[in-house]
């Protein structure tokens, strides 16, 4: 047995993704809702602080909903 | 307030570049450790003699695979510890591979090495390195296991589509040793009892079915050849030569998937057609499933677990194909548009995916190991002039090693940009000659660094980007382009 099988072998935790592939699509389709849901806020909002808050919200919803989304499309990145 | 939004954006910017600038750069690894560099002068010091060996040459595949089991003993008076097997210059570069282990003692496999000396020489060595050196006077089982392709010629070099394909080969009655033998034989495995035309005359030759046994050939010098030997003989099959096999191994950890794609670009190596492609005549014969030198079928095993299973050629999807799986196994039958007749080439492409988890490892740390198998082709007797593999880790994995069992040619480590990429994905590129299929199933092991921060990347640079946009938005929107107040 070489060294990388024995330590393989002896390794007994296998990597886990955060969400399975069967979770991608809903988790995708959530993050982006709610990206979209912060969008309309931002564009309502007139208060500098809540703007900002919203925009930030926003971008990452989409941001982390964006990389969801195309792995359950079958792009895996 | 614009300049702290504008600083606090080029901030955030500026947070996946300076991960992206610690990323792997591009190195290359070369297949020095499998040589050993003796002087020029170099001759295998006379240390061993053979008190029996037996060659067995098989020739039922589309290469040639020839087995040395000797008994092996130190004639020398200080204990050895490295045996040395020569090969012809010609034949060299169509080795595939050299495995030598103690066929009876508890010494399992040896180390083999090549030996670079003098490139000009017609005999070039390599080293076979015994782990516990060979005591004086002490017999040693060693066995000897070398595979060579483009060995076989077709005999007649062209058949008509219904016709009996044959083989010929030719190979020297003793085997090439470096050392003195006491006594040995050469026996010669054929697929099936038809063997027409094989070397008779002037040497000691008995025939049992498909075997063909030369000798007993004794108190033979390592500068003995013998005689050449010819045979000619059936071969039902089709002779599977891939010309070139593009592997890419992709591991995604945010899609949890493991993407396997095979590019092959295969051609029939048999006797060629004559005359015309007779598609009635094809079909006709079809009915009574005759042999045939045409490739009509390839079957590729599978690791359980494949899914999103594709086979295309230049033309798009191939409908005729069948992919079968239950938990134990998986199997894909690949029909190509037309049969490959000798001399005919076809390329193609074959993709799944498996579930990433099955194939990766957390380590300690932050440190992840990938095993994959290194080919997972046909099942049917095929040879791979060559193949690169290439292991697509995530964008921002370092610290990139690897394992394998399969004699690579050379290694490199480098870049691949491709969907939501900033720098480029970091890959492990392995370029192999002369694969046969005794391979599949040879693992593969990759060992990487996979930083937190790098995992965060892809998402964070899509998140800077959409920030960007509401900030300038905001930006513009705050404009006052009224004219009059």
């Amino acid at each position: 047995m070489s060294s990388m099988e024995a330590v393989y072998a002896a390794s007994k935790e296998s990597f886990e993704p955060i969400f399975s592939k069967t979770l991608q699509f809903p988790v995708a389709a959530a993050l982006v809702t709610s990206g979209l849901l912060a969008t309309g806020f931002f564009s309502v909002s007139k208060n500098p602080l809540s703007t900002l808050a919203s925009a930030i919200a926003a971008s990452t919803a989409l941001g982390f909903g964006a990389v969801y989304l195309i792995c359950a499309v079958g792009v895996y990145v | 307030m614009r300049s702290v939004l504008l600083g606090g954006l080029t901030a955030l910017l500026s947070l996946p570049l300076s991960v992206l600038s610690a990323s792997a750069s591009s190195s290359t690894t070369s297949a020095n450790d499998n040589e050993v560099h003796l002087p020029e002068t170099f001759t295998p010091p006379q240390v061993f003699q053979h008190t029996n060996l037996l060659r067995t040459i098989d020739i039922s595949k589309p290469y040639l695979r020839e087995t040395i089991a000797a008994i092996v003993e130190n004639t020398s008076e200080e204990s050895q510890s490295e045996y040395y097997l020569p090969i012809p210059k010609d034949q060299v570069g169509k080795i595939s591979y050299i495995e030598a282990r103690d066929k009876k003692g508890d010494l399992g496999e040896f180390e083999v090495k090549k030996v670079v000396y003098d490139d000009s020489k017609s005999t070039q060595y390599y080293a076979i390195h015994l782990p516990k050196p060979l005591a004086p006077s002490t017999p040693l089982t060693l066995q000897i296991t070398l595979a060579s392709t483009h060995s076989h010629l077709a005999d007649p070099a062209s058949i008509a589509q219904s016709d009996k394909q044959y083989l010929s080969f030719k190979t020297p009655s003793l085997a090439r040793v470096a050392y003195p033998t006491l006594k040995q034989k050469t026996k010669i495995t054929a697929p099936n009892s038809d063997i027409p035309d094989y070397t008779k005359d002037g040497v000691e030759v008995s025939k049992s079915g498909a075997v063909l046994t030369y000798g007993p050939f004794t108190e033979t010098k390592p500068s003995d050849k013998g005689q050449l030997l010819f045979v000619r003989h059936e071969y039902t099959a089709p002779v599977i030569h891939m010309t070139k096999l593009e592997r890419d191994i992709e591991v995604s950890h945010w899609g949890g998937n493991l993407a396997i794609e095979d590019r092959y670009w295969m051609e029939n190596a048999g006797a060629k057609l004559d005359g015309h492609f007779s598609r009635v005549q094809w079909v006709q014969s079809q009915y009574y499933k005759p042999p045939t030198s045409a490739i009509k079928l390839l079957t590729v095993p599978l690791t359980p677990g494949a899914r999103d299973v594709y086979f295309t050629d230049e033309i798009g999807n191939v409908s005729t194909s069948r992919y079968r799986s239950n938990l134990r196994e998986a199997t894909l039958e690949l029909r190509p548009r037309f049969p490959i007749f000798g001399g005919w080439n076809y390329s193609f492409t074959i993709g799944y995916n498996y579930e990433l988890p099955s194939f990766l490892k957390k380590l300690e740390g932050e440190k992840f190991m990938l095993k994959v198998p290194l080919f997972e082709g046909p099942s049917d007797s095929t040879v791979v002039d060559e193949a690169v593999v290439r292991v697509v880790l995530p964008e921002g994995a370092t610290g990139v090693q690897w394992e394998t069992t399969v004699p690579v040619e050379s290694a490199e480590v480098g870049l691949w940009k491709t969907y939501m990429d900033t720098v480029g994905r970091t890959t492990v590129e392995l370029k192999v000659r002369n694969v046969v299929d005794e391979w599949r199933g040879r693992e593969l092991f990759v060992t990487y660094e996979y930083p937190f921060f790098a995992q965060l990347r892809k998402p964070l640079v899509f998140v800077a980007g959409f920030f960007t946009v509401f900030i300038v938005t905001w930006i513009v929107g705050s404009i006052d382009l009224n004219i009059a107040k």
